[in-house]
């Protein structure tokens, strides 16, 4: 029987992943994407307070984007940005949101833009294969008991 | 005789969903392939949402694995072509918690060449080259597009037309034109048309009478706050059963009458939607009245089914539907 390949193959998902992040420190301009399907969901507000009480000030920005809605990777995300800004995508309500917002996370990276995802455990097989592999630590469950000293800690790096 | 089916234990389990597959085998995937076999290694499609590059052997294997013979072939492509077209939206069908998958609408010669039935048990269990179409889909999206629970398909309870659920019309009892003439399409050709649905919720009115009460029981289904529908007020396809159809056209109404009626008579007061659906959950009702359609082009009828039988089904879903032409 001769060799059948039924469906693609990737090196990401034969070879063993190699991680191309470098540590960032999270400086004091930050900017939390709330992507929820339900914007008005807790977890944005969450994340805000902890920023504010954060030992150093930061100054935080908030942008609604609908990851439904969304066409494009990163069209919400304008080349004149301050790239020293660290973005935080949130989402977690939505499975399709969090395949979408984990596309945003890893082309903002690879554009050297210090961007996390923040969803939840339940969501992991979403998040594409590309970002777990090269950017692991930026990938945070919102779900996860050690989240907020997770979330500190890339302050304190 | 030795059987060409072989069951889970002789092909991977991870390519299909543990039905009997018959395995890919070079010379069934280049009977498959035909007078495509010199592309076979060419790629056939990408599909840029989900970063998927697949080619026409691939696909080709696929098929063979649900169980079509090489006349299926044309069908499974277009099928295909459909998914892979940036409005279809792939991504968001297999990705999203919202049960949903592709209902298939093979209309025109197509489904006498490949006796496709269009009668009783038309759904299901249908016909055997129906239900390898629809298997082929499901393959697709299982093992080149990673769309299963343990991948990429989140679907909370997913429903069994994600196996397989592809159909074509009963022209004989139809009172009405094919589904592809409506659609502008020659009375001789064929095509596919793709609509990403829930399972069909059952509309029964039985007996000898008028259309009032069938049409009452379309809009109430209709009606129905706690759907996709509601809010992106998108598509839906009404199967209609021969007789159901039968009775509203000896009432003297036509098919676009149908439409308008049920265009008119589906809207929502705010009071029906606040705090219900998606309304509870994402967005505030803004209008005092809310039409569930944005126009009638998103009610597609379609007639199937045996007679007698005063079931129709109601198809919510989201997005639209898309038909391509398809060359045999």
């Amino acid at each position: 029987m001769k060799f059948m390949q039924i469906s693609p193959t990737y090196y990401e998902e034969i070879l063993p992943g190699r991680s191309i992040e470098q540590n960032k420190i999270i400086g004091t301009q930050v900017v939390i994407v709330n992507s929820m399907l339900n914007p008005n969901t807790k977890y944005p507000k969450m994340l805000t307070d902890l920023f504010k009480n954060l030992d150093k000030e930061v100054n935080i920005e908030i942008k609604n984007v609908s990851q439904v809605a969304k066409k494009k990777t990163i069209e919400w995300y304008s080349i004149q940005e301050d790239k020293s800004k660290a973005v935080f995508i949130i989402v977690g309500d939505c499975a399709t949101c969090t395949y979408k917002a984990s596309q945003d996370v890893h082309e903002l990276n690879k554009q050297n833009v210090n961007a996390y995802l923040l969803t939840f455990k339940e969501m992991e097989n979403l998040i594409i294969k590309k970002l777990s592999i090269e950017y692991k630590n930026k990938i945070l469950f919102i779900d996860d008991e050690l989240f907020q000293n997770i979330l500190k800690k890339q302050f304190d790096t | 005789m030795k059987s060409k089916f072989y069951w889970f234990k002789k092909t991977p389990t991870d390519w299909g969903e543990g039905l009997p597959t018959v395995a890919p085998t070079y010379n069934r995937v280049k009977k498959m392939l035909g007078k495509d076999w010199g592309k076979r290694n060419d790629t056939y499609g990408f599909i840029k949402s989900l970063n998927i590059q697949f080619n026409y052997y691939q696909l080709a294997s696929n098929a063979v694995l649900a169980g079509c013979t090489p006349d299926c072939w044309s069908i499974v492509k277009k099928c295909i072509d459909i998914l892979i077209d940036p409005k279809f939206n792939l991504e968001t069908v297999i990705t999203t918690i919202h049960s949903q998958s592709p209902l298939i609408l093979i209309s025109g010669k197509a489904a006498d060449i490949l006796d496709i039935k269009g009668g009783r048990g038309s759904i299901g269990p249908g016909s055997k080259k129906s239900i390898v179409i629809g298997r082929t889909v499901y393959l697709f999206i299982r093992n080149i597009c990673n769309g299963t629970p343990q991948g990429i398909d989140a679907a909370t309870q997913g429903h069994l037309g994600k196996v397989s659920f592809c159909f074509s019309e009963n022209n004989d009892l139809s009172p009405w034109n094919e589904y592809h003439t409506r659609k502008g399409f020659n009375k001789n050709d064929s095509t596919v048309t793709i609509f990403s649905s829930q399972s069909p919720h059952e509309v029964v009115d039985l007996g000898d009478k008028g259309v009032n009460t069938l049409l009452e029981g379309l809009v109430h289904t209709l009606l129905n706050p706690w759907t996709y529908n509601s809010f992106y007020n998108q598509d839906v396809w009404i199967i209609m059963s021969p007789e159901h159809a039968q009775r509203i056209d000896n009432s003297g109404m036509s098919l676009t009458e149908l439409k308008e009626y049920l265009f008119d008579n589906t809207v929502y007061e705010k009071k029906d939607l606040q705090n219900r659906g998606l309304y509870g959950f994402i967005g505030e009702v803004k209008k005092d009245k809310t039409n569930l359609f944005r126009s009638i082009e998103n009610i597609n009828v379609v007639v199937t089914g045996g007679y007698p039988g005063g079931y129709s089904m109601v198809c919510f879903g989201s997005g639209l539907s898309l038909t391509k032409k398809v060359n045999l």
